[in-house]
């Protein structure tokens, strides 16, 4: 694995970050608002507001306000009895893509709105810089010990939570992202330039997700990177992958979802890039061969962790959820609806057979630290490379061309 | 009391009386105008201001004015390249509504008299529908196994399905013309409706035949009428990034999904903006020339 890149530098210096607030606070209300502004900027690395300590507070009355992907709030037992019994309720918003959630905490006037959130590894360092999750009390969710050691403060995975001895998040659920294909109508595709083949002409389709291609189309090439650093050169010899491979596509899908009704009703019989959830997609559909493989050449990796949003209201109620997360039952709950992996090792237990077996377990280590590492986001990037702009920019001409 | 005098004194309540009206219809419009103002047109000049600034991206701009948001997008290819495709298909779609609606409208107005309403309402019905669940229907029409390749393979017109039905230009195009000919027919038909019956009779005691009457006196005084319901469908149409998502295959990028990515992707409100001003742009310069057909022929 190439080393882990730096956490970009900061675009507004704190200096700058504070003048910008003074100036916003004169002109809609003065000193008292002014005063607010720098208070919050100064405790921005102290731990998020409620109960201090590992008391339990009384969060009987009070509201999850969720945004994230659905399936995130979890909508199965033991969180729908744990929400009953704790007389909390849950108002989720879903989100379509992860920009969503960018778009929501920087412009979009999720700020304080929001009590429990997520964000995916990679976004990590540029969710740090632009002030999005709040340094997180690991002493109120008590069950994230139960978690694999390399899902935690200096594991390979928990390393893009724990900046600087700050928790972010709590990583509670990963995937990896292949292929998915029509069981009943082809053998699993072996490699990603299978579906470049005269046979798949018209039966397979593509993805709306400028991050997940980038990366399967730089392990298609031979050129993969877990810094993410690609050159503007790599970049083109990856557009021109992909506008191959759309050449031959029947369609851009465009979301996950989406990609289980066109499997199940046999539009198409295989969509890349992938995901193991979209098999339960399909079978809510009635069909239950819908399945996911990850080719020789690798799979773009995800490890989702939730997060208290800063200036988040009720945070005493997201740090129950999430510790209640964190519970064996909720994670095997959360791997099987989800058909993702859980970060628990007694929930692996409790899977059935078929969804335990969706995922390498036994070699958690091996496969997040060489296999198929989780990969940067390229906010930022030293000169002579391209950034997240710029893949979203050549995905573009892709579905363009 | 002189004459003068009495003619003073019988304007005052006649004066009062029309500042009354005018105070009452300016209550009854400021909760409209207010409405208008802040949720219309102060988020639109916010935004015209924010088009000419720089943006940093994910939300950070810099207050300094700058033309490059505009230069930016009309030069940018990939822009160029979708705002073809967008646009022409706005424009065929618009000019099918209005090919099919025209008749139509002509239809319910004229030949219906009694059944009018019911047709009206016929029209209304299929609005009634989700956008979405229409959308999806198409599948079902045009897909694999859907209607139109099971009738012709049940026919034994084909072996295997017809795969470019779904998934294409003319799969919008089609999702598109069911989407907005009721509304370009309720449009035609309110402006036909306006014509008042005695002006066809005239015309045609005066000797013209039904096609003089047409496009004498029906034409010209549906003109605006064409004219909203094309801008309309134009309009909505090139705004639409869902249909071509769901239904172009291949082609499902439109210059509203990539004022989408500016907004949401990248944090660049600036960007977005200015690329959003530049299809406001396109579109008074479309409503302009078609407002100009009245000027010929007559019309």
């Amino acid at each position: 694995m190439q080393g882990r890149p730096e956490a970009p530098s900061i675009r507004f210096t704190r200096r700058e970050l504070l003048r910008h607030a003074g100036i916003a606070a004169l002109a809609v209300g003065g000193l008292p608002a002014l005063l607010e502004a720098c208070s919050s900027s100064s405790s921005s690395s102290s731990p998020a507001g409620g109960t201090s300590g590992s008391g339990t507070a009384d969060i009987s009355g009070t509201t999850l306000d969720f945004y994230s992907w659905q399936g995130y709030d979890i909508p199965v037992k033991p969180i729908k009895d744990w929400l009953k019994t704790n007389d909390v309720t849950m108002k989720p918003s879903y989100i379509n893509t992860h920009d969503d959630i960018t778009a929501k905490f920087t412009t979009g006037g999720g700020r304080g709105n929001y009590n429990l959130s997520t964000y995916e590894a990679g976004w990590g360092p540029l969710y740090i810089q632009l002030g999005i999750p709040s340094v997180l009390d690991t002493s109120k969710v008590p069950n994230f010990d139960k978690a694999y050691d390399v899902f935690k403060p200096g594991g390979t995975a928990g390393a893009w939570f724990n900046v600087n001895g700050n928790q972010y998040a709590f990583p509670f659920t990963w995937g990896v992202q292949g292929i998915n294909y029509q069981a009943d109508a082809i053998d699993a595709p072996t490699s990603y330039k299978d579906l470049l083949e005269p046979a798949f002409t018209n039966k397979f389709g593509i993805t709306d997700d400028p991050v997940a291609t980038t990366v399967i189309g730089a392990y298609s090439l031979g050129m993969y990177r877990a810094d993410s650093l690609y050159t503007q050169d790599q970049l083109d010899q990856i557009t021109q992958f992909w506008m191959q491979m759309k050449q031959n596509a029947r369609l851009i899908i465009p979301s996950y979802g989406n990609m289980g009704d066109l499997l199940a009703s046999g539009e198409i019989v295989a969509g890349t890039p992938g995901w193991a959830a979209v098999n339960s997609f399909a079978a809510d559909k009635g069909d239950d061969n819908v399945k996911h493989t990850v080719p020789k050449e690798g799979a773009a990796t995800f490890c989702d962790a939730y997060m208290i949003p800063a200036e988040a209201p009720e945070a005493d109620t997201a740090y129950a959820f999430i510790n209640e997360a964190f519970t064996p039952e909720a994670q095997a709950a959360e791997a099987t609806y989800l058909v993702q992996a859980c970060v628990v090792p007694e929930a692996v237990d409790m899977l059935d057979p078929a969804t335990k077996a969706l995922y390498p377990y036994d070699d958690i280590e091996q496969l997040l630290t060489t296999t198929a590492p989780l990969e940067a986001i390229p906010a930022q990037v030293p000169s002579g490379y391209v950034n997240y702009q710029d893949w979203v920019k050549a995905w573009e001409s892709v579905k363009a061309s | 009391m002189s004459a003068a005098a009495e003619t003073t004194a019988g304007a005052a309540p006649g004066v009062r009386a029309t500042k009354r009206r005018r105070r009452s219809v300016l209550l009854l419009a400021t909760p409209a105008l207010l409405v208008l103002g802040l949720a219309l047109l102060v988020p639109i000049l916010y935004l015209l201001y924010q088009s000419f600034i720089v943006g940093l991206g994910y939300g950070q701009l810099q207050n300094s004015f700058t033309l490059s948001n505009y230069t930016d997008a009309l030069k940018d290819p990939v822009n160029r390249s979708i705002a073809i495709r967008t646009f022409s298909l706005a424009a065929l779609t618009a000019t099918i509504c209005i090919l099919l609606g025209y008749p139509a409208s002509f239809f319910i107005t004229f030949r219906l008299r009694r059944a009018r309403n019911l047709a009206l309402f016929l029209v209304v019905v299929s609005l009634f529908t989700s956008y979405l669940v229409r959308l999806y229907a198409w599948y079902t029409v045009l897909g694999k196994d859907g209607l139109i390749n099971t009738a012709l393979k049940t026919l034994h017109l084909i072996d295997a399905p017809i795969g470019f039905l779904l998934f294409s230009k003319w799969a919008v195009l089609i999702a598109f013309v069911n989407v907005f000919l009721p509304f370009t027919i309720l449009i035609l038909a309110s402006a036909m409706q306006s014509i008042p019956s005695e002006l066809l009779e005239n015309s045609r005691d005066l000797g013209a035949s039904a096609f003089q009457s047409f496009t004498k006196v029906v034409l010209p005084l549906t003109t605006p009428g064409l004219v909203a319901a094309f801008a309309y469908t134009f309009v909505l149409t090139s705004g639409d990034y869902i249909t071509p998502a769901l239904l172009g295959g291949k082609q499902s990028q439109t210059l509203a999904s990539i004022v989408r990515d500016e907004f949401v992707t990248f944090g660049n409100q600036p960007a977005g903006a200015a690329l959003s001003f530049l299809m406001v742009l396109v579109f008074a310069v479309v409503y302009i020339a078609v407002s100009q057909t009245r000027r010929y022929k007559g019309l």
